[in-house]
């Protein structure tokens, strides 16, 4: 069954100092299925976080479409969890507060709103954090707690922008490991944009190699070797080896 | 706390010695009597035993003041917010009602006597217009140059949660908003403070504290003047420190940048 799909997708931007246009995607045709790991690497500027916040509805194209699960997506909506770099969490509201907003709109009570975000923030390791503020967190933290939210919010699809970014490479690794049990237990739909390599191999069921202006996808790359058997194989050393040499041509 | 104290008493101590000194070269030059601080303990005295100025108590003087000064600050801040929020979330109004405001924020208070008087005449309504129109500028502008600096992808994200408009307005706009407008409320505040003494004095019926110093003129009467202006700093600095100061701390600790 298909998650995602985008059909021929084009989104410009007119740069008014410079008095032109960039094409940041143009033509991109994406597929992603239920329960789908699907990593997004390329150089700087050549549209992946655009081709993200177009996933999320969070931007329009300016041709082509994006359809979520058969329906167009036209604006954000609960059933696709954007995560921006910076996790997104409002600063003034703790992170029970920040789990529990998107859990306003429905019709339960306060006490199992309450309980409801608990058990999100339980799955993601960060329930002990509950009434701690996003400044009091590590980066790491903060990303935990913006997964508990997207699992408040039902989504089945987390589209998330470099998460990881701000981390040093062993807080990276252990998160890593936890995101890809959690999202595998709880069949989520996955696309991460990352500038890590290694992370995306690590971590998907295929990675897609962008290249810039305008920006397409040059390649898709299929690692064979099971998820929990990749840390040290060969397969992905290679695989790492091939796409660095491809987007060292493309910058 | 005993340090701030300490040094906040020796500053007082400091300024007293200033005035007395002060006091003392122009009654030496001018060969006038300067009110010193001693005479203005003794007719702070006189003034809470029941002596009154210019047939009113010092404190119905002062409370008239503080009661136009209010009135005046409470219109100035409804009209700053609701045109403030709606200017911030139109682009269009925006670009025409920071231009409006700025001119308006250009304006001495006292350029408005002219307007006060065309419109009000001569009396309390014209006072109120006058603190109103000199409050309303701050207070406007960082409403909404507030709102028009949050984030598109703040909206983005309550979109993607559902939020109900109530719910976006006072748990997400509010918070980003908060200190900015406590910016704009102080700044009014004290313009609108300082436009309340000088439009008493001009065009302010014959109590409040701008009138007895304006009054001092005729009746050479200078310790009510004195006093008067301490009052004067004395509201200041509580609205500034203990008000604003403390509400300030508050809130930049509870939205993540205290």
């Amino acid at each position: 069954m298909v998650e995602l799909e985008a059909k021929s997708i084009s989104k410009a931007y007119f740069l008014a100092h410079e008095n032109r246009c960039i094409v940041a995607v143009q033509k991109l045709d994406f597929t992603l299925h239920v329960g789908e790991f699907v990593s997004i690497v390329g150089p700087s500027g050549c549209g992946k976080s655009t081709l993200l916040r177009l996933f999320a509805g969070f931007e329009t194209p300016n041709s082509g479409g994006v359809f979520h699960r058969g329906d167009a997506v036209l604006s954000p909506h609960h059933s696709r969890s954007f995560i921006p770099q910076d996790s997104g969490l409002f600063a003034w509201l703790s992170i029970e507060e920040n789990v529990m907003l998107p859990l306003h709109c429905s019709t339960l009570s306060y006490d199992q709103k309450r309980e409801k975000a608990l058990l999100c923030m339980e799955k993601t390791g960060i329930a002990s954090f509950a009434k701690a503020y996003p400044r009091e967190l590590s980066g790491g933290m903060k990303q935990r707690a913006a997964l508990s939210r997207a699992l408040a919010m039902e989504s089945q699809l987390i589209l998330m922008d470099e998460p990881f970014s701000a981390l040093d490479e062993v807080s990276r690794e252990v998160i890593d490991e936890a995101m890809q049990h959690f999202f595998s237990e709880n069949r989520m739909s996955v696309v991460l944009v990352t500038h890590s390599i290694r992370e995306a191999l690590l971590l998907s069921d295929r990675v897609v190699i962008m290249q810039g202006l305008p920006g397409r996808i040059s390649d898709v790359i299929v690692p064979k070797t099971p998820k929990e058997k990749r840390h040290k194989s060969a397969e992905i050393e290679t695989l790492y080896e091939q796409i660095v040499e491809r987007l060292k041509s493309h910058v | 706390m005993l340090k701030s104290t300490a040094w906040a008493l020796g500053g007082f101590g400091a300024f007293l010695l200033c005035w007395w000194l002060f006091g003392l070269s122009v009654e030496a030059v001018r060969h006038i009597p300067f009110p010193m601080p001693k005479d203005i303990l003794m007719r702070v005295y006189l003034l809470f035993q029941g002596e009154s100025i210019y047939d009113t108590s010092l404190f119905s003087h002062f409370m008239m003041s503080l009661k136009r000064w209010m009135i005046a600050y409470c219109i100035a801040t409804f009209c700053g917010i609701v045109l403030g929020v709606l200017c911030g979330f139109f682009e269009k109004a925006y670009k025409v009602g920071l231009h409006v405001s700025t001119v308006l924020q250009m304006m001495p208070g006292l350029a408005w006597i002219p307007f006060a008087m065309i419109l009000f005449g001569i009396g309390e309504r014209a006072t109120l217009f006058m603190i109103a129109m000199s409050a309303f500028p701050p207070i406007f502008i960082h409403t909404a140059s507030a709102l028009r600096s949050i984030s598109p992808q703040t909206f983005l994200m309550a979109k993607m949660m559902n939020l109900s408009s109530s719910r976006l307005f006072f748990t997400i706009i509010m918070p980003s908003i908060a200190l900015s407008l406590l910016t704009g409320l102080r700044l009014g505040l004290a313009i609108g403070w300082r436009v309340l003494i000088a439009a008493e004095m001009v065009v302010g019926s014959s109590v409040g504290l701008g009138y007895t110093i304006i009054q001092s003129r005729w009746s050479l009467d200078f310790e009510v003047a004195f006093i008067s202006i301490g009052l004067i700093c004395l509201v200041g600095i509580v609205a500034e420190k203990w008000i604003f100061g403390v509400l300030e701390q508050k809130v930049a600790k509870r939205v993540g940048n205290g």
